[in-house]
């Protein structure tokens, strides 16, 4: 976990384009606010291993939005059920029903309904959040972290060992 | 496009996701086996086996040998066994969880066949009902077979105490007119009562007052004799009751030792409710065993109708599944099955069709099964029919009917303690009967007739060896079986007309055994009356002497008695002599 953070700052605080980082963001939130095992999951790993976006920066945000997930499922349950209630969509999931893929994209499930459907909706304002944080993060918060006596304080300590390491061998530097 | 894929990425999640497809594709097999025995292990309650499962992609079927499904009451035994199931369905059916089977084929299907090593049977097993010992009913009917001994003992036999009372009667009797007997005036008394009678009535008074000096004798003569003719009715009327009572006491005596002779036969008989239930006790667990086949069908049912009775408790936390389903096609179908089952060392094929527990989607039609075997050296005839629906509406309805004619049953033991063995060896069966169910609750029954029947019943006990006579000796009877309780836990009563033959057996081998013991008692009582009547017989006569010579002295006081003073009156001549007398005083002509 140290390993994976010290990446994270490493990518953090290296060259890597912000966008790649804000799509890692989006879809580690995608996997971390759906059912793990969901067949869309599946499409999500695929695109997280095959585009060039930051893994570390995914797994991160995979893990983060899982323990948040946990405490709104029962929302995420609310709004699956609301818009599987919904009189006007009727006739959309009917038919859904009787195709075997949506049913193993388990769409009748109220919670995956729910967590995808807010996912998608959340995945347009958290790339730009994600981005816009990223690059004032860059610009005007490593600087002033840098600064902190508590920074100066980990330096010391084995995390940031790892993170040499982790540079050393990548080339880069803080 | 270079910037933006990551090939080496791509390329290891093509890798892993096809190494995963073609891992699933390869051991879909034992995956499935292992699927299966989990889900199935816990809907049995017990450790569910299947040796294999191989499945087919192309068309999509999956076949399973050696399935068995423990039982979960008797892990040694299995519930149900089948060589193999082979079933084709439809494969994308399949995968969103609808289970529509076009054509089931189970072989070498088994009920009750014991295990290589006792299954698992799972720690939060319920029991679905309280097996009825039978052994433990056999314990608490405490048969009671009395000695020839223990019934005298409690039979008490009146002969020997009327003897006593008879005496005791006589003896009463004897002292009453012997007491009597002493107040009797002597006959010379008497004889002088006719002298002094025969002596004032053959006097010719001559006046007035020879007549009233006569008269005045005879009123002393009566006076006389007044107390004598009081002791003499007095005797008579005591040695009248003597009589009768000695007479009526030895008629009673002579009939006592048959009274007492019928009265113990009488009480060589087994109470009615003592036997009521030795049919169950023997036959219990059998028919309890043959019922297995009668409900084989329910066996089936059973998980189905579990599946339907599930419910599905929502929680926010993990989500549910909301039904689209409109197009009415129900989850689970099989269109048509053929089931091989073994039973009695033969095989008896049972056609199924529609089988689910959705008959709303299917339009109602109910699920029916057939099976109908042909004459074999086993049995004349078998037919078995039944159909059911499950609807929302009407819950679970259905029926049953079964005809079995000319079973041959073979050797098998009925029950076994460490005393008392019975085993059945042999017997042929007919049997008949139907079983409804509605809302779950069974109601019906049947018949079975037995004929031809060889039962063996061995044991130390006293009662064992009897009722092993009696059980030999019965060639035939009828079971009467009536079913009620939940479909999953059925319940048999038994009543049988082989009580009603068993307490006749019992009370004619009792009795066939009292008989020379009987015998003798007769002989012992009759002899004894015999002593009794010998001795009172004369003395009975002797009484009647003296009664009738006391009533011969009783009617001659009586004569004597009958000569009233007012008889004595005056002669004509006298009265004319006396009338000229009182002429002349008078002056007349």
């Amino acid at each position: 976990m140290i390993t994976l953070l010290a990446k994270l700052l490493k990518a953090l605080n290296a060259e890597t384009s912000p966008w790649a980082l804000a799509w890692a963001f989006v879809l580690g939130m995608f996997i971390g606010l759906t059912p793990l095992f969901s067949l869309h999951n599946l499409l999500i790993l695929f695109l997280a291993l095959s585009l060039r976006i930051n893994f570390a920066g995914f797994l991160v945000s995979f893990a983060v939005f899982s323990g948040i997930a946990y405490l709104v499922d029962p929302v995420f349950d609310y709004l699956g059920e609301a818009i599987l209630q919904a009189d006007a969509l009727q006739g959309l999931w009917v038919g859904l029903y009787e195709s075997p893929l949506a049913r193993l994209l388990q769409y009748n499930h109220t919670i995956t309904m729910g967590s995808v459907v807010f996912a998608i909706l959340f995945a347009v304002p958290w790339l730009f959040i994600s981005y816009h944080l990223i690059v004032a993060y860059r610009g005007r918060v490593k600087a002033w972290f840098d600064r902190l006596r508590f920074v100066q304080v980990i330096k010391g300590t084995k995390f940031f060992m790892v993170y040499q390491r982790v540079s050393g061998l990548r080339g880069g530097s803080l | 496009m270079k910037n933006i894929i990551r090939w080496p990425g791509l390329i290891t999640f093509v890798v892993v996701v096809g190494l995963l497809a073609l891992i699933i594709r390869t051991f879909a097999g034992p995956i499935v086996k292992s699927g299966l025995e989990f889900g199935l292990t816990r809907a049995n309650g017990a450790e569910v086996n299947i040796a294999s499962v191989d499945i087919n992609w192309q068309p999509f079927a999956v076949r399973m040998e050696g399935i068995q499904f423990t039982n979960p009451e008797q892990p040694e035994q299995n519930r149900v066994q089948a060589e193999s199931a082979a079933a084709e369905l439809y494969f994308w059916d399949a995968v969103i969880g609808r289970i529509h089977i076009t054509d089931l084929r189970m072989t070498g299907i088994a009920m009750g066949v014991t295990r290589d090593r006792p299954g698992k049977v799972r720690a939060d097993y319920k029991a679905e009902r309280e097996p009825r010992d039978w052994r433990q009913t056999l314990a608490d009917l405490n048969i009671d077979i009395p000695s020839v001994d223990q019934i005298l003992e409690r039979s008490e036999i009146r002969t020997p105490i009327l003897i006593e009372q008879i005496e005791e009667n006589f003896r009463r009797q004897r002292s009453a007119v012997e007491t009597a007997k002493e107040n009797l005036p002597e006959r010379e008394t008497i004889d002088e009562y006719k002298a002094r009678l025969e002596a004032i009535t053959e006097t010719r008074p001559r006046n007035l007052e020879d007549l009233a000096r006569l008269r005045q004798d005879l009123e002393s003569l009566r006076d006389d004799m007044r107390a004598d003719r009081d002791a003499v009715r007095a005797f008579v009327d005591a040695s009248e009751q003597a009589v009768e009572v000695i007479r009526t006491d030895l008629d009673e005596l002579r009939a006592a030792p048959g009274q007492d002779i019928a009265r113990v036969r009488s009480l060589i008989s087994l109470e009615p409710d003592s036997l009521t239930e030795v049919s169950g006790i023997l036959f219990g667990p059998v028919v309890e065993q043959w019922s297995n086949y009668a409900f084989m069908a329910f066996d089936f049912l059973g998980p189905m109708l579990s599946r339907s009775e599930e419910e599905v408790r929502p929680s926010r936390w993990e989500g549910r599944y909301i039904d689209f389903d409109r197009q009415q096609r129900p989850v689970f179908l099989i269109e048509q099955a053929l089931t091989d089952i073994q039973f009695a060392g033969t095989h008896v094929g049972v056609e199924w069709q529609n089988l689910t527990w959705q008959h709303d989607r299917i339009g109602g039609v109910p699920s029916t099964y057939n099976l109908a075997a042909s004459a074999s050296e086993y049995w004349q005839s078998l037919n078995l029919d039944g159909r059911f629906t499950l609807s929302d509406l009407a819950g679970f309805a259905g029926s049953q009917s079964w005809q079995v004619r000319g079973v041959n049953l073979t050797e098998q033991p009925l029950f076994s303690q460490s005393e008392v063995a019975a085993e059945l060896l042999g017997a042929v069966l007919n049997s008949q009967g139907e079983i409804g169910v509605e809302a779950g609750q069974l109601s019906g029954g049947g018949v079975l007739n037995l004929q031809e029947v060889a039962v063996q019943l061995q044991g130390e006990n006293r009662w064992a060896e009897i009722l092993g006579d009696v059980l030999a000796g019965i060639t035939a009877f009828d079971l009467n079986v009536g079913v009620s309780g939940a479909m999953q836990a059925p319940s048999l009563s038994i009543r049988s007309d082989l009580d009603r033959q068993l307490q006749q057996g019992l009370t004619n081998a009792l009795r066939a055994e009292a008989d020379s013991k009987l015998g003798t008692l007769r002989e012992d009582l009759n002899q004894r009356v015999q002593e009794a009547t010998a001795q009172w017989d004369p003395r009975l006569q002797e009484l009647v002497g003296e009664l009738a010579g006391a009533r011969e002295q009783n009617a001659t006081i009586e004569d004597l008695f009958s000569v009233e003073p007012d008889d004595l009156q005056l002669g004509d001549i006298l009265r004319d002599r006396l009338r000229e007398s009182l002429f002349d005083r008078l002056g007349g002509n």
